[in-house]
């Protein structure tokens, strides 16, 4: 039994995991030589784990401590063997970057420790706040400690989507760094994931730093950081433990090599821009673009060949082994994006992209155009703004980091009508743009006097108010600045432990019997399958009778039950739900017809056992 | 300018933007009939010309929105000569098109500097391109104002120290006034302008100008309305509204508007300060506007009820950004990004999905004079006073005009209430689309029962019930 609180042994361990994932990555850069040592490093590890993780189970080895562990130290070893050992420990490329702040520099400062504090304390008091952390990003690491294996990932069969309960095919980059975390400290206490969170935080800033340092000046570093920490979209984006902490750190660590490799083209730093690219393809799908972005600027700087050919190199075995893995497992490289149908995928989730876009999407009439400009000037405005004037400023060096953040922005507009959770959590996909932003915010060093002292005032009075805004993110970005409580936090957290705690669950698990519940929410099947009940969502093939047109209500309901579905539930004021109603006549039938069984708040139980007509209800067609 | 490097494909790439940016005017114009605000602000004209009183004193007239000077009152006075509701809105929405539009051409055409023809075109396009949606399709008093104060402006720039120039200057300032009575930056502009250009006598003499006008225009005012029922217009009302409840909250949802009328011009004034704040630049008298234009700006935004058109400083800059930039940028690179921002703003706006709209939105003003034909003297219109005033030749109260008077704790008397509402009033009609402040279905019977009729929801009760 894995302990799910942390203790002190846990917390020992810590240090262990974090040394032993260290590793590998500090040697080859040692041996190679990198322009941003740390940073480097932690990618090169990142990718060495997962593609290590992923190698152990292809191999059938069971996914443990003791497994991970000892494939990790053979690489670390084959690394000392032919990089370290061979060349030799290689000259340092990096300077210095951080200047002694003086007189009101000092309030550059005070900006960039409430924001650090800020990340911070909500990583540690309000682990994994994200939404999809207990359906997918965490959930997806606690079941690989579980069932040690990735077998149900991707979820293609039924049995697969008994253990998982979407349609994902995104490489698991941040499960796999919980998952190292968990298995060494032997606990999942959701707080030890803090040390990966802030060691994001930590190392956005050093690209911030970094980057900021090429295009200003080595005095740049402070107000740049300062002005991150005026976006509280940035700070929400780490601070939630999802997939934009890693997707930040590698595009802000791509910008600052590629910035780096025009000043002095050593294919070195083309090898490390295609790690940073590589590990913006595993944080997330989206992030394949990030390596056409790379192979895009470095061919409009007209880079050597010999850069070339390392950064796509690189990024092709960083990045590659996932995606082939995927195309093995599902027939789909991209699982599950069908690309127009050249690829096979699941139809009910297209079905479920669909009801989600003619929701939240740009043009239906749920959209409101007012609200995402007012929501982004509040959570990111003031970043953006100063962003802007150093693109202006910045000339032809702004010009990829102009570039990178209309990519992001595409990329944002892109995923809008594509995330269920709504445009604020959408927004989210902005943190890289943001970073940009915020290394382009340098020109601030090239102030004197009172309007330095005046802009270093108002730039860390915005990031107080972002360091508590980015907390009462997403669900309330218009907050008022004052008074400057977490009342609305603490309010919205309750609220969110009370639909977790819902007492329904055990008791439907008892009255299934071992038999399956359909649901239509992915944190129920969550729900159940954490309490070892039987969930099955809409994408299994084991309840695709429900979603086939021309069958009639009593033949599916014979069918699901076949396939042992006893229970489904459906929430009420769910859009998606809805929709699928709507579209579905079985689904419609069930809550149109049909008296729910029992019903818990939001929460619908249909028995397919002892379904009872509404009154007034005609019976359904045989 | 040098746009594309080549001159066929400049005027290719204007054009371009010209067919943009009329269609963005032409979706203004057809929606501004749908703005029910438009209406009550075009009523005053109505009762103007139809000698009922503009400025009713506290227990006189029906109650209007309109809190502000009496120079609109005037100018939008063509739109009566139309022949229904529908009509003087849309005559309503041309002239203040006009009155937006013109000046901001006078100025961009006439403001000194190195431009050529080509770069001015682009500057007009891309400013209406960025103005703000509202002053294009709303009837606004500070849309005036600034227009105003863009051709004060325009003659200062030409003029320089010549007499007419701050005689022309100083009559805008006035009109300016007259406007939108918290309009006073351009007035204090001028003067520290010509103080800090052509000296302190400049800056004396006027001061002597404004003063002049300024007498010569309040003594007409006065003389046409008298100063009892002005003063409770343009300073008893406005003054006495309440400040926002919840100032935080006001902040927060004006906080891009606060970003680009406050942050923006802010950083450009910094950071280009060397270009701006200097005795021969061109960018001077705009910079002085904008900073000037802040505090009662910011103010009117906390108000109860204040919105973002009280904050218009941003107006005076930005043409003149457009026509002087202080970039140390090549030409060719400025003006690629003046029409890479025209192209994008225009083609978000008229990409918006709340708003497709290509012809004049006028389908409710049938419908409520449909209403009205069939209810004679019996149904109120408390957002579309027009309807009544040309089936029925009256002139109601409207619910805005009410509320003002209530938040101001100068709530029109219940015996006056009943004066100007329809005779056998037992029909409210109220446009479904629209809010409301709810003020006109709190003073009818609780009885009351809505009933969808077209574009309008028609609350009604018995006959007999007294409200």
């Amino acid at each position: 039994m894995v302990p799910i609180e942390p203790d002190l042994l846990s917390l020992l361990r810590l240090p262990v995991a974090i040394i032993a994932f260290l590793a590998p990555g500090w040697l080859l850069v040692r041996g190679l030589g990198s322009p941003a040592p740390v940073l480097t490093a932690v990618l090169a590890s990142a990718a060495i784990l997962l593609n290590t993780v992923v190698a152990v189970d292809a191999l059938g080895i069971p996914l443990h401590a003791g497994s991970v562990g000892l494939a990790l130290g053979l690489v670390t070893l084959a690394i000392v063997l032919v990089v370290y050992r061979r060349r030799g420990r290689a000259p340092t490329l990096s300077r210095p970057v951080l200047a002694r702040p003086r007189g009101a520099d000092w309030l550059w400062v005070g900006a960039v420790g409430a924001a650090l504090a800020s990340v911070a304390l909500r990583a540690a008091v309000d682990p994994l706040s994200g939404y999809d952390n207990g359906t997918r990003w965490d959930y997806l690491a606690r079941l690989m400690l579980a069932t040690r294996s990735l077998g149900h990932y991707p979820p293609v069969s039924a049995e697969d989507f008994r253990f998982y309960s979407w349609c994902d095919g995104i490489p698991p980059l941040v499960p796999v760094l919980n998952f190292w975390t968990y298995a060494i400290c032997n606990s999942v206490a959701p707080a030890l994931t803090a040390a990966r969170v802030v060691g994001e935080a930590l190392l956005v800033g050093g690209s911030i730093l970094r980057l900021a340092g090429r295009l200003w000046g080595p005095g740049a570093g402070w107000p740049a950081l300062a002005a991150a920490g005026t976006s509280s979209l940035l700070l929400w984006s780490g601070a939630m433990g999802q997939e934009t902490g890693m997707t930040t750190v590698a595009f802000a660590a791509l910008a600052f090599l590629l910035v780096e490799h025009r000043a002095d083209p050593r294919p070195g730093t083309a090898l490390w821009a295609g790690l940073a690219a590589g590990i913006g393809a595993l944080s997330r799908e989206y992030g394949l673009a990030f390596i056409l972005f790379g192979a895009g600027v470095l061919l409009a700087q007209r880079a050597p060949r010999a850069s070339l050919l390392r950064f796509a190199v690189t990024a092709g075995v960083v990045a590659g082994p996932w995606y082939l893995r995927n195309w093995i497992v599902t027939g789909n490289p991209l699982f599950p994006h069908a690309l127009g149908g050249i690829f096979p995928t699941n139809p009910v989730h297209v079905a479920m992209m669909e009801a989600i876009a003619n929701y939240w999407g740009v043009g239906t009439s749920h959209y409101d155009a007012r609200f995402i400009p007012v929501v982004i000037a509040i959570i990111a405005g003031p970043l953006v703004l100063l962003g802007a004037v150093g693109l202006a400023r910045a000339g032809r060096a702004g010009r990829p980091l102009g570039a990178g953040i209309l990519l992001i922005a595409g990329l944002w507009w892109w995923s809008i009508p594509s995330t269920a959770a709504g445009w604020t959590y959408a927004d989210r996909v902005l943190a890289p743009a943001l970073a940009l932003c915020a290394a382009l915010a340098g020109w601030l060093v090239r102030t004197r006097g009172a309007v330095r002292i005046a802009l270093a005032a108002a730039v860390t009075l915005t990031a107080v108010d972002a360091a508590r805004r980015s907390w009462m993110l997403p669900h309330h970005p218009e907050e008022s600045p004052w008074p400057y409580s977490f009342q609305t936090w603490r309010s919205a957290r309750d609220e969110i432990v009370h639909i977790r705690a819902m007492a329904v669950w055990p008791v439907l698990i008892g009255a299934a019997a071992g038999e399956s519940i359909l649901v239509d929410h992915p944190a129920h099947h969550a729900e159940i399958t954490l309490r070892n009940g039987r969930a099955l969502p809409w994408f299994s093939p084991n309840v695709r009778a429900a979603f086939t047109p021309g069958r009639s209500f009593n033949d599916v309901r014979a069918e699901l039950r076949a396939n042992g579905v006893r229970f489904v539930t459906m929430m009420t004021g769910n859009p998606m739900s809805d929709w699928f109603c709507q579209r579905y006549p079985f689904l419609l039938e069930l809550t149109a017809r049909h008296r729910p069984t029992a019903q818990v708040h939001h929460l619908q139980i249909y028995d397919l056992d002892a379904l009872v007509p509404r009154a007034g209800a005609t019976p359904p067609p045989p | 300018m040098n746009l594309a490097g080549r001159p066929a494909l400049d005027r290719a790439a204007l054009a371009a933007g010209t067919v943009l940016v009329a269609l963005w005017l032409w979706r203004c114009w057809c929606i501004f009939p749908l703005h029910p605000w438009n209406e009550l602000r075009l009523q005053p004209s109505f009762l103007l010309a139809d000698g009922g009183a503009v400025y009713a004193g506290p227990a006189g007239g029906p109650a209007t929105t309109w809190i502000y000077g009496p120079l609109p009152v005037l100018l939008f006075w063509p739109a009566t000569w139309a022949g229904d509701a529908a009509s003087a809105l849309l005559a309503g929405a041309a002239l203040n098109l006009l009155y937006v539009v013109g000046p901001l051409v006078a100025f961009c055409v006439a403001a000194p500097g190195e431009a050529g023809a080509g770069q001015r075109i682009l500057a007009v396009l891309a400013a209406l391109a960025l103005w703000p949606g509202s002053s294009l399709h709303y009837l606004q008093a500070d849309n005036l104002a600034v227009s105003f104060g863009l051709l004060g402006m325009t003659a200062l720039l030409r003029g320089g120290a010549r007499a007419g120039a701050g005689w022309i200057a100083a009559a805008c300032a006035v009109a300016a006034f007259a406007c939108k009575q918290t309009s006073l930056e351009f007035a204090a502009a001028q003067v520290i302008w010509s103080a800090w250009v052509h000296g302190p006598r400049a800056a004396g003499r006027q001061v002597l100008r404004l003063a002049v006008l300024g007498f010569a225009g309040a003594g007409a005012a006065i003389a046409a309305w008298g100063l009892e029922p002005l003063a409770f217009h343009l300073v008893t009302l406005p003054g006495r509204l309440p400040w926002a409840e919840h100032p935080g909250r006001q902040l927060m949802a004006f906080f891009p508007w606060l970003l680009a009328h406050v942050g923006a011009p802010g950083l450009v004034c910094l950071v280009w300060r060397r270009r701006i704040w200097r005795r021969d630049g061109p960018l001077l008298l705009p910079a002085l506007l904008w900073l000037l234009s802040l505090p009662a700006g910011l103010a009117a935004l906390m108000k109860i009820g204040g919105t973002i058109n009280s904050l218009h400083g941003l107006l005076y800059l930005l043409p003149a950004l457009l026509v002087a930039p202080p970039l140390a940028a090549g030409r060719r690179r400025a003006a690629v990004a003046t029409f890479a921002v025209l192209v994008g703003a225009t083609g978000y706006r008229l990409a918006a999905p709340a708003v497709q709209v290509w012809r004049p939105l006028t389908a409710h003003l049938a419908q409520g004079d449909f209403l009205a034909r069939e209810f004679p003297g019996q149904i109120w219109f408390p957002w579309n006073p027009l309807i009544a005033r040309y089936r029925e030749h009256r002139h109601d109260h409207t619910e805005d005009g009410l509320v003002i008077r209530q938040l101001a704790a100068r709530a029109v008397p219940p015996n006056q209430l009943r004066r100007h509402l329809p005779p056998r009033w037992h029909i409210v009609a109220l446009p479904s689309a629209e809010s409301n402040w709810g003020l006109a279905l709190s003073l009818s019977p609780a009885e009351r029962s809505p009933t969808v009729v077209g574009l309008w929801t028609v609350h009604s009760w018995p006959e007999s019930s007294p409200p």
